[in-house]
């Protein structure tokens, strides 16, 4: 209990809650984390003896600790900073591009009957299409560049935003609609303080899937057709057999994406704060 | 400010063919006056409120409004069944949401939200968000959003229908109290009998399916209406003489026979 107020930077003079909200990063028990982190340290140091020993091939399995060393390698020499900073990059223009458009396009669907009935068609054959198929077309059309792989990485950041948007602004209860009318909200008013707020909840979570999403089709697009990156840099080390930097490679892949759910789960627990999250 | 509604009907359109909710209701809200509606559930009360509230049109009849302030102030709050706060608000904020969509300035509008809200005594739950409250502390602040808007009519529409029978005991007393206090045509939507003899200047019964008006039962007793001591029979007799208009409808849309 205290340290959840601690956590939301109450001050204590400020009344409690009569339900503390739980954020599920914050949730973390140490005893449970201790054993997490046991079993982790176990089997890396498993791994370690076996590729050591020559029980596990050391190509396809190098040890923990040479691991290690590649990867401060590339730190050291920049080549980690210099393909993060460009996936970073490519992923931010895309979910920027994506998502803002998801986001838009799924708060007028949303709000619109009209315009549902006429755009929902069209997403629902578009969806399922694996973006990463249409890379070849769109570099057909677009050229061999940049734009083309930041349209399929923003491809794959619009529609998990539209539609949970979408979805969010259609579970908002006709109630609320009632309340601002009875208070004789305007058509602008009803939009920023119903439908907005209302579908918030629903607009975090689809920027969390949309992340993902993007993040998947960064690597995907520059394992397939790019110079620099972190697909790239994977790419690489496995066409030059070097399985040492492939796996620090795919480390830091999966920080990455750890990084920015966390980073997203701390966003949403600061900007819907009545939203109750359960572990 | 006064109003009359005239031979309002509304007739809604289903997929099973036309529902009359409403039919011919004709009656006069006077100035100040504390009105009740009464009747069985489905008998058309909350379709003839939100008529009178704008969110619903007529299928005929109108609504008269006399002697509105000049000021723009709003006509009409409503006070909803199951309070309607902004679960994305706090408890402040709900109640300021009026003036807001008033346009009042920020400033202005809470400190007029917080000095009502202190006045209740809801001054320590200012930042609370709704679901953090008890449903009764919930329908406080929905009225207290209500009374801050400052409407010239006060809508509710059975506001303490899912309490228990203690707290709406002591929330009618705190209405009653704060309307004292601001005096508004207010017209209070029941199925609880006793609740409507207690709270009105007058009764209106409604019958229903589709919602007629019965007759409009005034309540000539002094305030606050003590259910222990003397008024006990007046209330008991005014009470019978409502039951008994109702009881017929009751047992045939029940099938019960009498």
């Amino acid at each position: 209990m205290e340290n959840l107020e601690d956590a939301r930077g109450r001050s204590p003079d400020e009344p409690a809650d009569l339900e503390l909200k739980q954020n599920p990063w914050r949730n973390w028990r140490p005893r449970e984390l201790g054993l997490t982190a046991v079993i982790l340290g176990g089997a890396l140091l498993a791994w370690e003896i076996c590729t050591r020993t020559g029980l596990l091939p050391a190509l396809s399995f190098p040890a923990p600790s040479t691991i290690l060393r590649a990867l401060v390698r590339s730190i050291r020499t920049g080549t980690l900073a210099a393909n993060l900073g460009i996936t970073l990059l490519r992923m931010a223009y895309g979910l920027g591009l994506g998502g803002a458009a998801g986001l838009m396009l799924g708060l007028l669907m949303g709000w619109s009957t009209r315009m549902r009935a006429v755009v929902d068609p069209l997403i629902a054959a578009a969806h399922p299409v694996p973006k990463i198929a249409l890379l070849p077309l769109i570099m057909l059309i677009f050229g061999v560049g940049e734009a083309s792989r930041v349209l399929v990485i923003a491809l794959a950041a619009f529609f998990p935003m539209l539609i949970s948007t979408m979805a969010g602004v259609r579970q908002i209860s006709p109630i609320y609609y009632e309340v601002a009318a009875s208070y004789g909200a305007s058509v602008a008013q009803e939009f920023t303080r119903i439908v907005l707020p209302g579908s918030l909840p629903f607009i975090l979570s689809g920027l969390r899937l949309a992340l993902n999403n993007a993040l998947l089709l960064t690597i995907a697009v520059e394992l397939v057709n790019a110079q620099e990156g972190l697909g790239a840099q994977i790419w690489f080390a496995w066409e030059t057999l070097r399985t040492d930097e492939l796996y620090a490679t795919l480390a830091v892949t999966a920080m990455l994406g750890t990084g920015g759910n966390y980073l997203l789960q701390e966003l949403a627990f600061h900007v819907v704060p009545w939203q109750v999250e359960r572990p | 400010m006064w109003f009359e509604c005239r031979n309002l009907s509304k007739t809604y359109r289903t997929r099973n063919g036309m529902i009359r909710a409403l039919e011919e209701g004709t009656f006069c809200v006077g100035e100040h006056e504390f009105l009740c509606i009464v009747g069985p559930s489905g008998c058309g009360k909350t379709t003839l409120l939100k008529i009178i509230a704008g969110l619903l049109q007529p299928s005929s009849g109108e609504i008269l409004f006399h002697d509105l302030e000049a000021n723009g102030s709003l006509r009409s709050a409503l006070v909803f069944q199951d309070h309607g706060l902004l679960p994305w608000r706090n408890v402040l904020d709900n109640t300021a949401f009026g003036l807001e969509m008033q346009r009042v300035g920020k400033a202005e509008r809470q400190a007029r939200a917080l000095a009502f809200l202190e006045k209740v005594g809801l001054g320590p739950f200012t930042r609370t968000y709704p679901h953090e409250l008890s449903m009764g502390m919930r329908q406080r602040v929905g009225i207290a959003r209500a009374f801050v808007s400052n409407p010239q009519i006060l809508l509710m529409d059975e506001p303490f229908g899912s309490l228990d029978s203690q707290t709406r005991q002591v929330l009618r007393e705190e209405l009653l109290k704060v309307w004292k206090e601001n005096r508004k045509s207010v017209v209070y939507v029941t199925h609880d009998i006793e609740e409507a003899v207690v709270l009105g200047d007058r009764v209106l019964v409604m019958t229903g399916r589709p919602g007629r008006l019965r007759a409009v039962i005034p309540v000539p007793l002094d305030r606050p209406r003590d259910l222990a001591a003397g008024d006990q029979p007046r209330i008991a007799e005014i009470k019978w003489k409502i039951w008994k208009m109702l009881e017929d409808e009751v047992r045939t849309s029940l099938r019960i026979s009498s």
